[in-house]
Formats: C-alpha cells, structure tokens, sequence
C-alpha cells in the first residue's frame, strides 16, 4: 500500500514536471512568434516609409523640373475629341467662331518634305489658345494622327486643354508644326525659327498692336492671327467636361469647338488640295467661302 | 492526399479586415461611378501635385486601354467582402485562409505600381485612390499579422 503511494507520487511529480515543462515550451513558442511578428511587420511597415518617401521626393523633384510639362493626355479623352460624327459636326456650320483665316498673298510658304505646313503658335497660359487647340485636334486629326500631346490647364481661366509641346503628328497630306512660345508663367517656353517669327510678326490680330496668341498660318497661303473663339463658356472648364460636352450640339462648347474645327479644316484642306475627300466633304469645303483678304475680315 | 487542418485566426482579424474592405468597397464604387459619369462630380482638391482628375483621367487609369482601374478595383473589393468577412473568418477554411491571404498579399503589387504611375509618371496624387491604397495596406498588414500571430495548438505535456 505503502509503495503504490510512493508510486503514486512519483508519478504525480513527473506528470507535474512535464505539466510545468509544457507550459514553459508554449510561453516560450507564444514569446517567439511575437518576436518574430514584430521583426516581420516592423519590416514591412519600414519598407512601406521607404516606398513613400520616394514617392513623394519623386513627386517633388519632377515638379520642379518642369511644371509646364503637364501630363500625358487621357486616351479617352483623345478618343472623344477626335472621334466627334459627322452628324453632329456637320450641322453646326462655322458655329459661333468670331473670325476665320485670311487669304494673303505672297506669304512665305511653309512646305517641308513636299507636304504643306500648318503653323501654330501659342501658349501654354493663354486661355484663347487653350479652347482653339481643341478645334486644331479635331480637325488635324481627320488628316493624320497626334502622339505625345500633354494634357494642360490653362493659367489664365483654368481651361483644360493640350500642349503642342513634345507632339508629333504623322500625316501623308501636310506637316503640322505646333509652338508654345510661353509657359503658364509667359516665360519663353519654345524658340521660334527666323522664318516661324517673320510670319507671326508680320500678320497681327484686329485691335492687336503686335503679334498674338494663337496665331496660325496655313503655308502661307491663310492666317489666322488672333482668336477664333470666345473662351467665356469655357472657364474653369476640366478636359474631361470639355470632352463630355463635344456630342452634345446644343451646348456652346460643342458649337464652339466644332465650329473652329470645321472652319481649320475647311483651312487646312485648301493647303491639301481639298484631299483627302473624307476631311474634306462639302459641307466643310462651303466654309473657304468665308475666307477673306488678310485685313478686311472680322468673321 | 492529406487532410488540411483547419487554420484558426485570432478573433481582432475578423472585425478589423471586414469594415477595412467595406471602406474600400464603397472607395471603389465611388470611383468608378466618376469615371462613368465622366468626373463631373469627383470631390478632391487641386493643387500642384494633388489632383485626382489628373491621375482618373491619365491614359494610365486604362488597363491595356480598355479596362478601368476603378472597375478593377471595385471588382477585387466586391470579392474580398466575401473573403475578409467575419463568416469566412470563423469558418477555419484552409481553403478561404489561403484566399485571404492571396487577397491581403498580392494586391500590394498593384498598390505599388499605381503608386508609380501617380508619383512618376501621371506625377500627380489622387487621394481617393490614395485611400484605396491605405486600405489595401492595412488589410494587407492585418491578413499578414492575423497569420503571424495565429493561435497556437496546445502543447501536448
């Protein structure tokens, strides 16, 4: 009796023993996985600051590199712009434009690798400009296609609109030559050839005392040195609103973009010969009828 | 073929990733209404290097030019409503713990693309995806925590 409760005993230390070992083995196990938790996220945790301090000294540095680089521009709105129907452009004529380009003779033809040549000079603050290259996209683009343009906001009036800047257009039918002469800030943004400069000096805008924004010129043979449109619809307008609004005929924004389009293509397919047909159909091709002498036009 | 034990998950998880992913949810859903209604409502403020029609409009916002990051987004968040709920939590699936953590880990890639995009190419910030991004992060940090700091089987003495 005496020896099963020894037994007894022993057995209950051991089982004690092991009881107490265990606990310790899974306060140790607990002890572990927290330390090795806390090393694996603090891990993460510090990988992630890193990740956005550069992200933000990325930010800070490209913005001051240029800030009149903009972004580049939205495909969809690319797509709306230049995929505005016929049916909808058509109709709408010269819409409100305020003037159209002026014949002039014996102006310098602008030809290059035996296609004609659209100049145009803008700016990047100038608000005029930011609503015209709107019609200049749509129109140009019945005749070739655009890459690289960037995607702007006017400083004056917060138009958003395009930079000419680092675009390049590919066309079988004609050149196209797009300056920002200015940044948002009217610094000097691009520097215009000897021959780009004679041009824009020597045709000045109605009630312009010297040369002005935008300024185009279509080979030498039409200019049109000053606004076409009145920017007032558009203030404070994003691109996206803008592009919302081109299918739409009963709004002044459509009426205005597509007006000053068809009137630069009615422009631009006097420079081509009137080719191709599918830029250049009747009812746009009717539009050269308004084209004036340099000087004796206001619209 | 071997049996998959069930894996247990420390109980916190299951109410911190559920009203995580409901916050990305409703993120998404917004975005995405935006990008169908053409921004015209889209509250964020501009400044030089915060604005959200910049980054929602760039050619980027387009997956091969076609598809919205919004409606991708909205898509992950309406699967992982599923995935991170307090239901999916408790059930102890192996199979559902395998897909939390695939859905707490390999968005992270994404998030760090767009934050790419955002900071060098579109160089803007948009603080709607911006809050996308930081939901996406704390659900990541929790489904990695939750499996780090998982209960343990007892000890056999």
């Amino acid at each position: 009796m005496g020896r099963e409760t020894n037994k007894q005993r022993r057995q209950a230390q051991a089982q004690s023993v092991r009881e107490k070992a265990a606990a310790a083995r899974a306060v140790q196990q607990r002890s572990d996985q927290r330390r090795r938790a806390v090393v694996i996220l603090s891990s993460v945790v510090a990988l992630a600051v890193v990740g956005v301090l550069i992200a933000v000294i990325a930010i800070n540095s490209s913005g001051s590199k240029d800030t009149s680089k903009g972004t580049a521009a939205s495909q969809s709105i690319l797509d709306q712009v230049t995929s505005i129907p016929r049916t909808v452009s058509d109709p709408i004529g010269a819409g409100p434009v305020v003037s159209t380009p002026e014949s002039v003779t014996g102006g310098t033809p602008l030809d290059a690798n035996g296609k004609p040549t659209l100049l145009f000079i803008g700016a990047e603050f100038c608000p005029f400009c930011a609503v015209e290259r709107w019609s200049v996209i749509d129109a140009l683009s019945k005749f070739g296609t655009f890459s690289g343009l960037q995607q702007i906001v006017s400083s004056e009036d917060k138009i958003g609109t395009f930079s000419f800047k680092n675009a390049t257009y590919t066309s079988k039918y004609l050149n196209f030559d797009g300056k920002e002469q200015a940044d948002q800030n009217r610094k000097e943004l691009q520097k215009l050839t000897s021959v780009e400069l004679a041009q824009w000096s020597k045709y000045v805008g109605p009630g312009q005392s010297g040369p002005g924004y935008p300024f185009m010129d279509f080979n030498g043979t039409y200019v049109s040195p000053g606004t076409m449109l009145d920017p007032t619809p558009f203030k404070g307008k994003t691109a996206t609103e803008i592009a919302a609004a081109l299918n739409d005929p009963t709004t002044k924004i459509s009426q205005s973009i597509n007006g000053a389009a068809n009137v630069i293509t009615a422009a631009v397919c006097k420079i081509t010969n009137n080719k191709p047909a599918s830029a250049c159909t009747p009812a746009v091709t009717s539009l050269q009828a308004r084209f004036a002498p340099y000087g004796s036009s206001s619209g | 073929m071997p049996e998959l034990r069930p894996i247990r998950a420390p109980r916190w998880a299951w109410w911190v990733t559920w009203p995580l992913t409901l916050a990305g949810l409703g993120i998404s859903i917004y975005l995405t209404y935006e990008h169908y209604s053409g921004n015209k409502s889209l509250s964020c403020p501009a400044s030089s290097h915060v604005d959200c029609l910049k980054v929602t409009t760039s050619s980027q916002s387009m997956i091969f030019n076609h598809i919205p990051v919004a409606v991708v987004g909205l898509a992950y968040f309406v699967l992982a409503v599923f995935v991170m709920s307090p239901w999916s939590w408790k059930s102890g699936s192996p199979l559902l713990a395998w897909l939390r953590m695939a859905f707490g880990i390999l968005p992270m890639g994404m998030v760090v693309y767009l934050v790419y995009v955002e900071a060098v190419q579109v160089k803007a910030i948009c603080l709607w995806c911006t809050g996308v991004h930081i939901v996406q992060f704390l659900l990541f940090m929790s489904v990695l925590a939750a499996y780090l700091l998982r209960p343990l089987d007892p000890i056999e003495s």
